[in-house]
């Protein structure tokens, strides 16, 4: 159980797999819960650009994996450039530690059980000495309970 | 150190320490969101019982270890056939953080790979319907979380 090469993180959700998937693409909404919006025209293969605090990370390894919409839904994660880590204050021990670990990818599985979505996140391929699955474990939680707060709201 | 394994899982919560502690203790409300009624006075060395609405079956129960309310509860979980037999143990830890409220429930000694993905599952859905039921008044239905 010592195992730090994924994550995997669920809940339920009260909504259709339309609306959680939605929650998972859409700017306006991924702004509201994770202050971060994702552009890109979410086909498989298509590149990925990522903004947060203001600060746009761009990368061609920086795509969409799978879509299959209502579904499931994959992505490669977005490069630790200097403009991000400034932007989010990390010091520059740290940010150099984020920039050399390996890219990592998420996946979102989403399952319609009676009303309810169940959303299965895994969050995959982190080096095994880094320190990016620690932030993710602790980022993760939080995130999807305000998606899933949002969601259930509107 | 035990090799058993553990779990946690934890959640964000729009609403007061003291209304996530009444949630967890209170068998009205937990009646509402984990089609179980959770029955004890919640003091140390008392028993609790995890009585399934509607049939009154008894799914679980065991002794309080610790109550720190609105902060901290542990509680085992007992064979149902050996009551004074601890199988596992699990704590809430409830937690202000800005306007939210952090719980987190740690789970230690389950007994395999098989009970842990089971507890995982459970948890999940019952952190997910006190959520809802805390949120916006209305849990998963018990469709949801009595499967079958």
């Amino acid at each position: 159980m010592s195992d730090n090469s994924s994550l995997e993180y669920v809940t339920h959700i009260q909504a259709t797999p339309e609306q959680v998937w939605r929650a998972l693409t859409d700017p306006g909404m991924t702004a509201q819960y994770w202050g971060t919006t994702l552009d890109t025209d979410w086909r498989a293969g298509s590149p990925m650009a990522w903004e947060q605090l203001g600060v746009r990370i761009e990368d061609p390894a920086q795509v969409v994996l799978e879509s299959d919409p209502h579904r499931r839904l994959s992505y490669t994660w977005h490069t630790f450039t200097p403009e991000f880590a400034t932007s989010v204050g990390l010091d520059q021990e740290l940010a150099a530690r984020l920039a050399a670990e390996r890219r990592t990818k998420v996946s979102f599985d989403l399952e319609p059980q009676g009303n309810t979505v169940k959303l299965t996140l895994l969050h995959d391929d982190f080096d095994q000495a880094g320190v990016l699955h620690g932030m993710c474990s602790e980022a993760w939680p939080q995130i999807l309970a305000g998606l899933k707060t949002l969601v259930e709201k509107s | 150190m035990s090799d058993k394994p553990s779990f946690v899982y934890v959640t964000y919560i729009h609403a007061s320490p003291e209304q996530v502690w009444a949630a967890l203790t209170d068998p009205e409300i937990t009646a509402q969101y984990w089609v179980h009624r959770n029955e004890s006075d919640f003091q140390v060395g008392s028993p609790w019982r995890h009585v399934r609405v509607g049939t009154g079956q008894v799914d679980g129960g065991g002794q309080v270890l610790e109550a720190d309310p609105p902060r901290r509860l542990t509680c085992s979980w007992a064979d149902l056939d050996n009551p004074a037999e601890t199988t596992s143990i699990f704590t809430f830890d409830i937690e202000q953080d800005h306007e939210v409220v952090k719980l987190t429930v740690t789970h230690v000694d389950l007994a395999d790979e098989e009970e842990l993905r089971d507890v995982a599952g459970g948890w999940a859905k019952v952190f997910a319907s006190l959520k809802s039921l805390l949120e916006t008044g209305a849990p998963l239905s018990a469709a949801v979380m009595l499967p079958g």
